[in-house]
């Protein structure tokens, strides 16, 4: 990923293994690099289990990597003063947040500790997405969703971490979410790291894409160039050029620049759906 | 959301956020005072419950044991909702949370113990303990603010809080079974003890400043699963026990301080005391016995299941009238002359324990009701409260007119509460929501 030369990249993993057995036997993460360009809205998919939280929590200094390192605008992220933390918003996968509080009491509570809490976005979001202000374990799930990203965003972080945030959204509520994430990116220029397993969401608002595999990054790619340049074909062989190949799966390959490749002229050359691309990166 | 909003957030933040000194440093606290909430009812209710009993006379005027006391309980309060907060996984990510929680702990804390003492000096108390006090209410706000690890923390409490009744004991001087640690303590009930106080308190505001405030803390590092015990938790019985040894030794301390009415109210708050112990295992009971009733088809439906859990909870309260029946004829054989009507006290003990155990079921939510407003709880809260004070007036009182109705009514109150509360257990009760459950209504 490109990155600008003068100030630290937002996140950077560099050989991060990681995983939640005390006596280290098993292995969430393997050897993990990723960084994440300032502005850009990468979409991390993966399989279940395949490390995509475990990643998250890395990344964010709520767990310590076995090995490797993780760095917030390079900083350690297990050890970031509040400094670094304030330019942090974070949406887990299941909102933790306190049920027996109402929703006003708990957004001016995490509120109070930012100086530089965005009371009017808050608020309009609040209105866009109709939320009742009641006790937040009365909410539905969607509904707390909606919380967690209203506490993760009203700092306006630089980095935003997003674990499946919509999977509980309806469709509109899911739209209005996704509309506000560009939009902030367009203002403020924030980078965001954004896990899913709806590509559609992720095409829509991403930059670039990262797959998890296996406990490693096997593909992270600007999704514009993906699409410029990748072709998904069927050949009964495989290609000469392996370096050229992106992902493969059976008979069907993703190849980088289809038109070097000579593949001949009965060769169909379709553009690339992400949904089949992660299919294929994820079955090698 | 968009650039047109950019100005007003911009405004918006000048105005309302950007404040530096100490409204930036006031405002996380506030914040999080502001989220302290009903849930706390329950042990609200624990401390009222005896403040009420007490009245406010041994608390201002005679007794520093009551300020240590008043003060410990504040302690936890504070400590068990703080420990709430702390286990939000996401917090670590805010920044100055943990000091705003650290913050609110040594103002729940010193504060109270501040004004208390002041007022005690105010009401003729010349040297109010408040140093023992803060000590005290540090070292349970400590504690609750860790969860428990295992068996040891539980009897840890246990020790810390009849440590805390002795040196209670020791500033009431009289009782005679304690006299002899009076004497022992007495001697210190003065600047030693208060120095000592002081130190102590201090090393506890600074364990509560390493468990809280280090940058370094990791939630996943200090928050463990309560150890379970089959269907049994220590966590719930933490909780409880430390409630139920609240009530004890705010009992302990009303006997000691109004002996006139010790005999009979003694046995009246014992077995409430008590009850908050047994609920555990009266929960726990009902909850595996529900199951088990609803998997194996013995209840037809909720409404047949309802009717079984509150015949059980019925059951499973006889044991307290055996407690206070053996209580009674103890207490008979050991105090020649006792008064005849002391049986029926023993009655009311029991329905009143009975009422508490559905109230404290339903008030912490062990068995979740299908909806708990403010204003129900509240009006539960009421009900308990103006039971137990009907229970008091007739323990001080020979019975009347008054009395009798009052018996009645608690009578009625009681097993209406307990058929509500059974019936509305089952309408999410956690067990049932881990088996298949069959339609409404249905045959299984």
């Amino acid at each position: 990923m490109d990155r600008s030369a003068d100030s630290p990249a937002p996140l950077a993993l560099s050989g991060v293994s990681a995983g939640y057995d005390a006596g280290k036997t098993d292995r969430v993460l393997g050897d993990v690099d990723l960084e994440l360009a300032p502005g850009t809205i990468t979409g991390l998919l993966g399989r279940n289990g395949s490390g995509k939280t475990t990643l998250m929590r890395v990344a964010i200094g709520l767990m310590r990597a076995r090995s490797g390192t993780a760095r917030l605008f390079g900083v350690d992220s297990w050890d970031t003063p509040a400094e670094v933390r304030k330019r942090i918003g974070y949406v887990p996968q299941r909102f933790a947040g306190f049920g027996w509080i109402d929703v006003d009491t708990c957004l001016a509570m995490v509120g109070g500790h930012y100086d530089c809490w965005d009371y009017a976005l808050v608020d309009a979001l609040k209105r866009e997405w109709r939320l009742a202000n009641r006790r937040i374990e009365e909410l539905s799930p969607g509904d707390q969703q909606k919380v967690a990203i209203m506490l993760a965003v009203g700092h306006k972080p630089d980095l935003l971490l997003l674990d499946e945030p919509a999977a509980s959204l309806d469709p509109a509520a899911r739209r209005d979410f996704l509309k506000a994430l560009a939009e902030l990116n367009t203002d403020l220029g924030q980078t965001v790291l954004l896990s899913s397993h709806i590509t559609s969401d992720i095409e829509r608002v991403a930059s670039h894409i990262a797959i998890l595999h296996d406990g490693r990054i096997a593909c992270c790619e600007a999704l514009d160039e993906i699409r410029e340049r990748v072709g998904f074909v069927t050949l009964p062989e495989p290609p000469p050029a392996r370096e050229k190949v992106l992902a493969s799966h059976g008979e069907r390959y993703w190849l980088w620049d289809p038109g070097e490749h000579q593949l001949g002229p009965d060769v169909r050359v379709d553009k690339v759906v992400l949904e089949d691309l992660f299919m294929g990166v994820t079955s090698r | 959301m968009n650039s047109s909003k950019g100005a007003v957030s911009e405004k918006s933040r000048v105005a309302r956020g950007a404040g530096g000194g100490w409204s930036a440093a006031l405002r996380p606290t506030i914040g999080v005072l502001a989220s302290f909430r009903p849930d706390a009812w329950p042990v609200l209710v624990v401390l009222l419950t005896w403040l009420l009993v007490a009245g406010l006379y041994p608390f201002f005027a005679a007794s520093n044991a009551m300020l240590v006391f008043a003060v410990g309980s504040l302690g936890y309060l504070v400590g068990s909702r703080v420990g709430k907060l702390r286990a939000w996984s996401a917090g670590i990510l805010v920044p100055r949370y943990m000091q705003s929680l650290f913050a609110v702990c040594v103002c729940g804390v010193v504060l109270p113990t501040l004004l208390a003492g002041l007022a005690c000096r105010w009401l003729g108390n010349p040297e109010p303990a408040v140093a023992p006090a803060m000590l005290v209410g540090a070292a349970l706000t400590r504690r609750a603010i860790r969860r428990p690890r295992g068996p040891h923390d539980v009897g840890g409490v246990w020790l810390m809080l009849v440590s805390v009744l002795l040196l209670a004991g020791g500033f009431a001087g009289e009782p005679p079974p304690l006299v002899q640690l009076a004497q022992a303590t007495s001697a210190l009930a003065n600047a030693w003890i208060q120095l000592a106080g002081a130190v102590g308190a201090g090393l506890m505001v600074f364990s509560l400043y390493r468990a809280l405030a280090r940058p370094t803390i990791r939630i996943e590092a200090v928050v463990l699963p309560p150890v379970r015990l089959g269907d049994f938790s220590l966590a719930d019985l933490r909780m409880g026990t430390l409630e139920a040894a609240f009530q004890l030794g705010g009992i302990v301390l009303i006997w000691f301080f109004i002996p006139d009415i010790a005999e009979r109210l003694f046995v009246v708050i014992w077995v409430l005391g008590l009850a908050h112990i047994v609920i555990e295992w009266w929960e726990a009971a009902v909850h595996v016995q529900l199951s088990r009733d609803w998997i194996f088809g013995l209840a037809r439906n909720r409404n047949d299941l309802g009717r079984r859990t509150a015949a059980r909870a019925v059951w499973m309260s006889l044991p307290w009238l055996a407690l206070g029946a053996g209580w009674s004829g103890v207490h008979r054989f050991v105090t020649a002359g006792a008064e005849a009507f002391f049986l029926k006290e023993v009655l009311l003990a029991h329905i009143a324990a009975l009422l508490m155990a559905t109230s404290f079921c339903h008030l912490t939510r062990r068995l979740p009701p299908s909806h708990l407003g403010l204003r129900r709880v509240g009006m539960e809260a009421l009900l308990v409260l103006l039971f137990v004070g009907g229970c008091l007036y007739l323990s001080s009182h020979d019975y009347n007119a008054w009395g009798h109705a009052a018996l009645l009514l608690g009578l009625i109150g009681a097993a209406a509460l307990t058929v509500l509360m059974g019936g509305r257990a089952l309408a999410r009760a956690e067990v049932l929501t881990e088996i298949p459950v069959a339609p409404q209504g249905s045959v299984r």
